[in-house]
């Protein structure tokens, strides 16, 4: 029910509720909850310090340390492995020092994860 | 954990004048000195080489790349 | 940022302290611009903007297409040059600017 009225609120603006009258303010999802959820950064800032899998938009994932993060989950990673798979379907392994990674070609995010080594055989 | 946070540009402000690897989606690597760089990752390189597949493709004196290309920023790998 | 670039104008024109600075040092000069798609330009940078889009006179255009070989699969690099005398650059095909004169 309470969904029903936030979609004609704010879905179809046009038409005037005849049944429903007074709609004007902006919907207030269950105002009682104090904020429960964890946000996505937060989940992110628990990381600091530990192992993380990095999964890039392309064929690419990378997996570090993580020392630090900014809004745009650009990402300073420390003792990484990169995982590239290369146009012949080989793959090619990297290890670098210290990396800021652009938060721009970010797909997902696995916390503790130890990269594909241990999921993905080789191909 | 005792490691302390370092943002991206606390790591930006420690690595300038030092050798780097730049690595584009492309998968080529720019490796050269970085000179400076903004917000928007453009990078100014010093004795940039330019590999590709591992190996060495061209040399560039000074050469400035756009942000949008990089992948990553890396100082040089450990020997 | 507007205060840096005053700044770096007015105190030195010679000195780098933004990558842009060196695309900068680089107007009237002939340069090198590799773009995506394979496509390299060389000509005189006559004006350029925040987001890189150019204007460049006297250019050589190459680009470089793989074919691969159907019998032994090798792969063909064929470079294919053009000369333009004028021409504008949009910003986001951009990859890398150099200056030739410094380039070895």
């Amino acid at each position: 029910m309470a969904t029903s009225q936030v979609t004609t609120a704010t879905g179809d603006t046009n038409n005037i509720p005849t049944t429903q009258t007074t709609v004007s303010a902006p919907p207030t999802v269950t105002p009682s909850t104090t904020i429960v959820q964890l946000l996505p950064l937060e989940l992110v800032d628990k990381c600091i310090g530990s192992r993380i899998h990095v999964i890039m938009k392309s064929d690419k994932e990378i997996v570090g340390t993580l020392l630090g993060f900014d809004d745009y989950v650009n990402m300073v990673l420390e003792d990484v492995t990169e995982f590239e798979t290369m146009p012949d379907g080989g793959s090619r392994i990297t290890k670098l020092d210290q990396i800021l990674l652009n938060g721009n070609h970010v797909a997902m995010l696995v916390p503790g994860g130890e990269g594909p080594t241990t999921s993905v055989g080789a191909v | 954990m005792t490691t302390r946070k370092q943002t991206p540009s606390d790591f930006l402000k420690q690595i300038i004048g030092r050798p780097v690897v730049v690595k584009l989606n492309s998968g080529v690597d720019y490796r050269g000195v970085l000179a400076c760089l903004d917000g928007y990752m453009n990078i100014a390189l010093e004795q940039t080489e330019e590999y590709s597949g591992g190996q060495l493709k061209s040399k560039y004196g000074d050469a400035f790349i756009r942000g949008n290309n990089v992948l990553y920023i890396s100082t040089q790998r450990k020997k | 940022m507007a205060d840096e670039n005053e700044q770096a104008t007015t105190t030195t024109t010679t000195s780098v302290e933004e990558p842009l600075d060196l695309v900068r040092l680089s107007l009237d000069e002939k340069v090198c611009v590799k773009m995506r798609n394979e496509r390299e330009l060389r000509g005189r940078l006559h004006a350029f903007d925040q987001h890189l889009n150019m204007v460049l006179g006297e250019v050589e255009e190459t680009i470089t297409t793989i074919e691969i070989d159907e019998e032994t699969f090798e792969q063909i690099y064929r470079p294919t040059k053009r000369q333009i005398p004028m021409l504008f650059v949009r910003g986001d095909g951009v990859i890398l600017i150099s200056p030739l004169a410094k380039q070895s």
